[in-house]
């Protein structure tokens, strides 16, 4: 049998109507095809049931909770509306997160709180709701998804790559915490992904032409944007049996894009 | 078919007749794979072949000495012999002991180099040669160990080695991406092979109080390093490559674990 099946268990996904990148939209529908029941979060109900639609279609089993985890509040709601859905939660993914792009001089003390908000503080307030709920079972997997900004730095995107960094560390912090729980803590840093045809919300025009000519290369797939889908499968590693004794760990996906000098 | 499957493969593990090399190479063939076991004791390899073939993949086990260049560019062409093609390497053969700066020699030195990264560097070039000929990718996987990370003092040589595979691995990603060849590092913490086993390095999995130690507080089983390696040979891990996976739980917290943490180096 697989050990990459998640079979039995719950998974909530945040940002899983995919509105943006599509990540979180097919992280929620390739953790459904392993097997699990998913909770899918997000702050747009079309999207969020357009999602478990496709779940239901292709055989599985999903909810859709409305929340915006920014807010400490309803992100305790989001645990329980997944507890009454399916019972429990043994699995976390924390995909909700977005870019916004300025040049560091003129980000504005509201658009680096913003950005913080977003990345950072959601990912931390769903990990501590999901762990409590999590140590009392004593088990469980989160997985973060980061980006390689917080590895590499971003030009033109400093509040997101500090953010994304922050989730990096902070995934290892939760992961030395939580051991004696047994609830594994992994994050997963994609690089560039196929962009969508339109720009997504905060990308300029002519930064969403940039990534359209990167990506329009006629490189091998490794010298090429990923896949939506090459994420979901990092995060599906991660929530499964097959990570046991891996936490703290943070997998870069972004093919050879890395070859720069802070990689 | 699962993205994480390797259904009908062809793999090389080297050092597969024991230990994590064995975990791999079954764990390979668990998901589908035929699978080339090579390291010098043809003994172990038949044993890990025949059991392989009892799970109903096919296997080969070729005597190989992975720091004889020739040996190595032989153990692929008995590959390409009898499966005709190569999809997956995986340059597991190494080891090394305590050995002391101030005592050790060049010639100790030299030797735990050879074994751990020179070999590493002969495995996947014989094998990217072979990959970039079939035009159709491949996946290579070096075995380094958290040595190659941590801070160790009585293991300076092997943890340089060690050290020395994880940027191998960066370079040879680079270089072979245009041939869409993925090549990874894995990086397994205190692992309890059947030889540590035997040797009484295997921790409690209960405390002096009865209390359970919690999975995570453990050291790795092979197996445990064998997942990262299916996945790393897989569909699923596609669009990884030049990374490291540090496969290790949170077992230098646990106490209860005095000798094996000594073994490790990780009391002073």
């Amino acid at each position: 049998m697989s050990r990459f099946e998640l079979n039995g268990k719950v998974a909530i996904v945040t940002g899983g109507g995919g509105t943006a990148h599509g990540i979180g939209r097919s992280i929620a529908l390739s953790v459904a095809g392993a097997g699990a029941r998913v909770v899918v979060v997000g702050r747009h109900p079309d999207a969020l049931d357009r999602v478990v639609g496709q779940i239901r279609d292709q055989g599985g089993d999903a909810a859709a909770v409305t929340a915006d985890v920014t807010d400490p509040a309803q992100v305790e709601r989001m645990i329980e509306g997944a507890v009454d859905a399916f019972g429990s939660v043994d699995i976390l993914v924390n995909n909700v997160g977005a870019i916004s792009f300025g040049k560091p001089e003129e980000i504005s003390p509201r658009d680096w709180k913003a950005s913080i908000d977003l990345n950072l503080n959601s990912t931390f307030f769903c990990c501590a709701a999901a762990a409590r709920h999590m140590i009392a079972r004593q088990g469980g997997k989160i997985v973060n998804v980061a980006s390689s900004s917080g590895i590499k730095g971003e030009e033109n995107a400093a509040h997101y790559a500090a953010a994304k960094a922050a989730v990096i560390n902070l995934t290892r912090s939760l992961a030395i915490s939580w051991a004696i729980h047994n609830i594994n803590v992994n994050c997963v840093a994609p690089g560039g992904v196929v962009v969508p045809d339109r720009p997504v919300p905060g990308m300029t025009e002519a930064e969403h032409l940039k990534r359209q000519h990167l990506q329009s290369g006629e490189g091998a797939p490794l010298q090429s944007p990923g896949k939506p889908e090459d994420i979901a499968n990092a995060v599906i590693y991660f929530a499964s049996v097959g990570s046991d004794l891996m936490t703290g760990e943070t997998l870069v996906v972004r093919g050879s894009e890395w070859a720069s000098a802070y990689s | 078919m699962s993205a994480f499957g390797l259904k009908d493969k062809i793999a090389i593990v080297t050092g597969g007749g024991s230990g994590i090399g064995e975990a791999i190479s079954k764990a390979y063939a668990e998901a589908g794979a035929h699978v080339v076991v090579g390291a010098r004791q043809q003994d172990r390899l038949d044993r890990v072949a025949g059991e392989i073939r009892e799970m109903g993949r096919e296997s080969l086990a070729v005597s190989t000495d992975v720091t004889v260049p020739e040996q190595v560019d032989n153990l692929v062409e008995k590959t390409l012999e009898t499966f005709g093609r190569l999809d997956i390497m995986v340059a597991n053969a190494g080891g090394g002991g305590f050995s002391g700066v101030m005592k050790a020699k060049l010639a100790d030195w030299d030797r735990t180099i050879g074994l751990n990264l020179d070999s590493a560097f002969l495995c996947d070039v014989a094998a990217a040669k072979v990959m970039i000929e079939q035009g159709d990718g491949g996946k290579i996987i070096n075995i380094s160990s958290t040595a190659g990370i941590n801070l160790n003092p009585r293991l300076e040589a092997y943890a340089a080695a060690k050290a020395g595979m994880i940027n191998l691995t960066k370079s040879l990603a680079l270089n072979f991406a245009e041939h869409n060849i993925n090549v990874n590092c894995v990086a397994p913490g205190v692992t309890v092979t059947p030889y540590m086993r035997q040797r009484g390095f295997a921790p409690p999995a209960t405390r002096k109080d009865g209390t359970a130690v919690p999975p995570l507080l453990l050291p790795n089983e092979p197996e445990h390093v064998a997942d990262a390696c299916v996945f790393l040979a897989s569909d699923a891990a596609a669009h990884v490559t030049g990374e490291l996976m540090i496969v290790r739980g949170m077992f230098h917290m646990e106490r209860s674990n005095d000798v094996l943490r000594d073994r490790a180096g990780l009391i002073r």
